[in-house]
């Protein structure tokens, strides 16, 4: 996993020890919390890192003493990516534990107090709702009955949860380690990038949606794809071939194929092959020899071919053509 | 042989006969003819081949010393080279192979690519047609002329430092995926490949990707504050350091800035009053 190096301090938004300062600088990034402090004679020891962008900011927040902050409702979503430090925080009703083997998501409107000790340090993703509305629509063809909610608590066990904590630092690194701004556009698209992989990573009121469009190919591009593997079945067919046939992704195509007819690709170009195989043994012409149907099913080895077939016919090649040259057929 | 390499978990072609290496290439790519066209002696080749929509992302190894010829393809080609050395001829003009040193491929010539026995990298291939319709509809302009990359390409460019990062990050995400990621995970960043290829090189229209004032670059930066440290002992003007770096004021501030967090004056006065401290 990607650990931050430098946490934006390219970008300083606010070095302080006065309390004020310190909730100003954080209104201007996510909204004004209410401070307490763990012990009055203390001082806070303030850094704050920002970096804007279109629809995200990329901010960095370290306190230097144990705090106590409550913040109201913001427009905003919040997600934290604690990298030092621990501490406990409530999302609404929810108790969450802030961590770096946790994640906590604050969804708009929502409640959010955080008792911080005194090294926490973490990296924050803001993030403008819109651009999560505009791609979930985007993506589902469906207009949202109600605003995104998040699930607060999240590990990074998950592969999804993880691919966007990389994505996420690896902007950072990359916005604080480049001598000169990177394109505009370019940045834009990342920040797009990042707003898919947050729809997909975190559990929310319209996770359901999105399953739903996963599994499914169009049935067409099913068809298409079970008649290429069909035409071909006489040499070996890759997922790339097929994709390009479909106009779907590997990953989408071996999944969808799996969902719909439970079994992997290779499974299904292999039994295809022994199928047309049976075929031929069963409708043989004089010249007809088990090795030339294993050499035209895509097998190289007549031993293996030998093999796969008894596995699923229960009987020999061999078997299938004596029947069915019948007794007379053999004189020939 | 490394114990597991880079997409091992889409596997195209594992084999020691480099005729069935070149028809599994031929089958999602083009096929190569080999060069001179004699039967290499054993080859011990790996190519693994991850195919998104408009994009795929390759690694191969082939294990002994070979020189390879591919056709034009109407597919941009960039080469991130992990171990040994090559070098791609394309249009006469060579290009060296090295961990550290990819290159670009054109879409609209043939070329000839040579390796050394422990040569491997990762692959990065773009539909030449797919990469129009993103580049159109990030400008917003119609593209009557068809994308030309330069034969001189500038790898040291942000966009273009940030892409050689992101392609093994990238691998690796993909790599860790079960279940697989959706079609809609995998076309975004998909676009942001096609987004990181167009930012990152120079081509007949990356001035279409500048930043509305150009940046001066490090180097200015560096001048510039050689010159306040030489000079700490009186007060410096942005003009001055801008006749001497020869960028514009604003570009300069700007850079500088950004570059090191803080602007020349303030580092100006800072070297001045470090001076006069060491003076008393």
């Amino acid at each position: 996993m990607l650990t931050p190096a430098r946490s934006l301090d390219r970008f300083p938004v606010v070095r302080t020890q006065n309390a004020d300062e310190m909730c100003a600088a954080l209104e201007r990034i996510y909204a004004k919390p209410t401070l307490h402090l763990g012990a009055a004679a203390e001082k806070v020891d303030v850094a704050i890192n920002c970096y804007p962008l279109k629809y995200i900011t990329l901010g960095n927040t370290k306190y230097g003493i144990g705090v106590n902050l409550v913040y109201p409702q913001s427009e905003l979503v919040m997600k934290t990516f604690p990298i030092r430090g621990r501490g406990d925080a409530k999302v609404d009703a929810c108790a969450a534990p802030l961590d770096p083997q946790h994640s906590v998501t604050v969804s708009p409107h929502m409640h959010f107090a955080v008792k911080l000790d005194a090294n926490y340090e973490t990296l924050l993703l803001l993030i403008k709702p819109a651009v999560l509305v505009e791609k979930l629509e985007a993506i589902t063809g469906k207009v949202l009955s109600e605003p995104l909610r998040f699930c607060p608590v999240q590990d990074y066990a998950d592969p999804a949860a993880k691919a966007l904590r990389d994505h996420f630092l690896f902007l950072v690194e990359m916005v604080n380690a480049s001598p000169v701004p990177l394109p505009r556009l370019l940045l834009e698209e990342y920040e797009e990038t990042l707003a898919v992989m947050f729809l997909h990573a975190n559990r929310h009121n319209h996770s359901v949606l999105l399953e739903q469009l996963a599994p499914d190919l169009a049935p067409w591009q099913l068809a298409r794809a079970q008649d290429y593997i069909e035409a071909h079945a006489e040499r070996a067919i890759t997922v790339d071939e097929l994709a390009a046939v479909t106009g779907v992704s590997v990953l989408a195509l071996s999944a969808a194929f799996r969902r719909a007819r439970g079994v992997s690709l290779a499974e299904f170009v292999c039994a295809v092959r022994l199928r047309r195989a049976r075929d031929q043994l069963q409708h043989p012409s004089a010249a007809t020899t088990v090795a030339a149907i294993a050499s035209a099913s895509g097998y190289a080895d007549i031993e293996r071919f030998e093999q796969d077939y008894a596995a699923t016919f229960g009987e020999d090649p061999g078997q299938t053509l004596a029947r069915s040259k019948g007794p007379g057929a053999s004189i020939n | 042989m490394n114990a597991s390499n880079p997409l091992d978990n889409f596997p195209l072609v594992r084999s020691r006969d480099i005729e069935e290496v070149c028809d599994a290439i031929g089958r999602i790519y083009a096929r190569p003819a080999l060069s001179p066209a004699r039967k290499v002696v054993a080859v011990d080749a790996s190519v693994n081949n991850c195919r998104l929509r408009y994009v795929a992302l390759a690694y191969s190894s082939y294990g002994a010393p070979l020189s390879l010829q591919y056709p034009e393809t109407g597919l941009f080609v960039q080469l991130f080279p992990v171990r040994g050395a090559g070098e791609v001829v394309q249009g006469g003009i060579s290009a060296t192979l090295g961990p550290g040193a990819g290159t670009v491929i054109s879409s609209n010539a043939a070329y000839t690519m040579s390796y050394s026995a422990e040569y491997a990298h990762l692959v990065l291939r773009l539909d030449g047609a797919a990469l129009t319709t993103k580049l159109a509809a990030m400008t917003g302009i119609a593209i009557n002329e068809p994308i030309r990359t330069h034969a001189e390409q500038d790898f040291r460019h942000p966009a273009a430092c940030m892409l050689q990062q992101y392609v093994p990050l990238l691998i690796e995400t993909l790599g860790a995926a079960n279940p697989p990621y959706p079609d809609w995970w995998i076309l975004q960043t998909e676009q942001l490949l096609m987004a990181l290829f167009l930012c990152g090189h120079r081509h007949n229209y990356s001035h279409l990707f500048e930043n509305e004032a150009p940046a001066a670059g490090l180097q200015q930066v560096r001048w510039a504050e050689e010159y306040i440290e030489a000079n700490a002992q009186r007060g410096i003007g942005l003009g001055e350091l801008a006749a001497v770096t020869g960028v514009s004021e604003f570009s300069l501030y700007r850079s500088f800035k950004y570059s090191r967090g803080y602007s020349p004056l303030e580092f100006a006065a800072r070297q001045r009053a470090k001076r006069e401290s060491q003076e008393c």
